[in-house]
């Protein structure tokens, strides 16, 4: 186990859930819970959340992995599969493409809802991203969209990745950032946090998980220190690409050979 | 100043699709695995960096190594470059520090996959017209020293604004359909490519099955 696994699981030490201290081993749970009551509506959720923008995102995030047929590619917190499923046209019949999650709920919608697009044939792994159940060297590209900021131990989650890369194979990390303009700044903490918990309410009746999210993005490490953390867990030529002006942050490292 | 990373990343997303038409440009790209060009446009104050790795090239805003040759013009200098493949020499405007063969290789290998440079950036903006994806690039090339901090600063926003992205202020779901549309063609005009150069009689492909 890592030395900062170690220390987080020291007893009485905390973590933070949103803008709350928890402790540690209790972070999976609440976590678990959020994407549990959001998992049938995420998808609606999510563009409405973003103004149908998050699309862009992910075709930014899908053109940038550069996947190409015969690749094996790994979805880390993959979810409803949004990724996954774009991937696996990719890779065709000789490719592989694993969606995987913690959360048994959001893989079970991501599994129908993939279904009802045609793809069957996609192996689906229930895994904490901290301790990927894969060979070393497994995959050409990881990808972790939208996840990383809930995983407890975000050090370990990247080392995990990196291990189950081929050497020079890329991770790409899609994740809320900090917007690089002080008025969108302004204009965004109003959106998160009045706006979305509103809509939160009022779509998914679950005000407090909307909540959860908006305060899981300001908790996030800004551009330059998730960089920095790649960088450390064993990733080179790590490249940050701001998007709506830093709202989104997309993340490119390569396993150094 | 270095080129925001959005515009390599559109720049490397096109540049690879059409590296990896071809099978032997794409051992190329193996074979020179690791050496760097590096691209500078003193006008707009613009420098990128294409780094050879074996599944085509890296566009990062700064060259990770140092670079092998480094290539300085204007933007029309650099275009005709590409434009021109390898047999024409080195267009005049065109400054070339370091190792001027693998700049010419790099001309070569673009020019045999047909990589057209007022494309470039046509595969990231679906639907939009090649021209005005053209124009785009003009004014991004043309652009003062004080624009291009700007669209540092704004990143994607910018690139979107710039290239006439219509996505802002319409449907996104429309957008995303003309980009589907858009993406298919290019794999029709792809498999269409392959099949004439194998003389007609090979099986359906989308040119990217043997990279
Ligand atoms: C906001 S969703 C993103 C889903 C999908 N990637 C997308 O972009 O639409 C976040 C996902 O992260 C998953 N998750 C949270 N903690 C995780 C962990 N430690 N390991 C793996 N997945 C985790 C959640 O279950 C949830 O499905």
């Amino acid at each position: 186990m890592s030395e900062d696994a170690k220390s987080q699981d020291k007893p009485g030490s905390t973590t933070h859930f949103g803008f709350q201290q928890v402790p540690v081993g209790e972070k999976r749970q609440r976590v678990a819970g959020v994407f549990d009551s959001v998992a049938s509506k995420y998808d609606v959720m999510n563009d409405l959340m973003s103004f149908g923008v998050h699309r862009l995102w992910k075709r930014f995030v899908i053109d940038l992995a550069g996947v190409r047929a015969g690749e094996k590619v790994l979805d880390v917190a993959g979810g409803t599969g949004d990724l996954s499923r774009e991937f696996s046209k990719q890779v065709g019949p000789r490719g592989l493409v694993v969606l995987s999650d913690i959360n048994a709920a959001m893989l079970g919608e991501g599994r129908r809802r993939l279904a009802d697009k045609g793809v069957v044939n996609l192996p689906i792994v229930q895994a904490n991203a901290e301790m990927l159940p894969f060979a070393e060297e497994s995959f050409d590209c990881i990808t972790i969209g939208f996840g990383l900021r809930n995983v407890t131990d975000k050090d370990k989650a990247l080392r995990s990745m990196c291990r189950a890369l081929k050497p020079g194979g890329r991770l790409l990390v899609l994740e809320f950032s900090k917007p690089t303009s002080q008025t969108l700044s302004k204009i965004y903490d109003q959106y998160s946090f009045k706006l979305l918990p509103l809509m939160g309410r009022l779509v998914a009746n679950d005000e407090a998980s909307y909540r959860y999210l908006a305060e899981s993005i300001r908790m996030h490490p800004d551009q330059q220190t998730l960089k920095s953390m790649m960088d450390a867990a064993g990733f080179g030529r790590t490249q940050v690409y701001n998007l709506t002006g830093g709202v989104v942050a997309v993340h490119r490292g390569f396993r150094i050979e | 100043m270095s080129a925001p990373s959005v515009l390599c990343a559109a720049a490397e997303i096109a540049l690879n699709r059409y590296l990896r038409l071809e099978s032997s440009v794409i051992e190329d790209c193996a074979r020179l695995s690791g050496r760097c060009i590096e691209i500078a446009l003193p006008s707009a104050s613009l420098t990128m960096a294409i780094e050879f790795i074996p599944s085509g090239a890296r566009v990062m805003p700064e060259s990770p190594v140092p670079a092998d040759v480094r290539v300085s013009g204007t933007p029309s200098s650099l275009l005709t470059a590409l434009r021109a493949g390898s047999g024409s020499g080195i267009p005049a405007g065109l400054d070339v520090q370091g190792d001027v063969e693998l700049l010419g290789e790099f001309r070569a290998m673009v020019a045999r996959v047909g990589f057209d440079p007022e494309e470039w950036l046509a595969p990231m903006l679906g639907g939009v017209a090649a021209h005005r994806v053209a124009d785009g690039l003009k004014r991004i090339f043309d652009w003062t020293r004080g624009n291009t901090r700007r669209m540092a600063d704004h990143g994607a926003e910018y690139l979107r604004e710039e290239t006439y992205d219509l996505a802002r202020g319409r449907d996104v779901g429309e957008w995303i359909e003309e980009v589907e549309d858009a993406r298919d063609a290019l794999d029709r005009l792809e498999a269409r490519l392959r099949r004439l150069e194998n003389g007609g009689n090979d099986a359906p492909a989308t040119g990217r099955e043997h990279a």
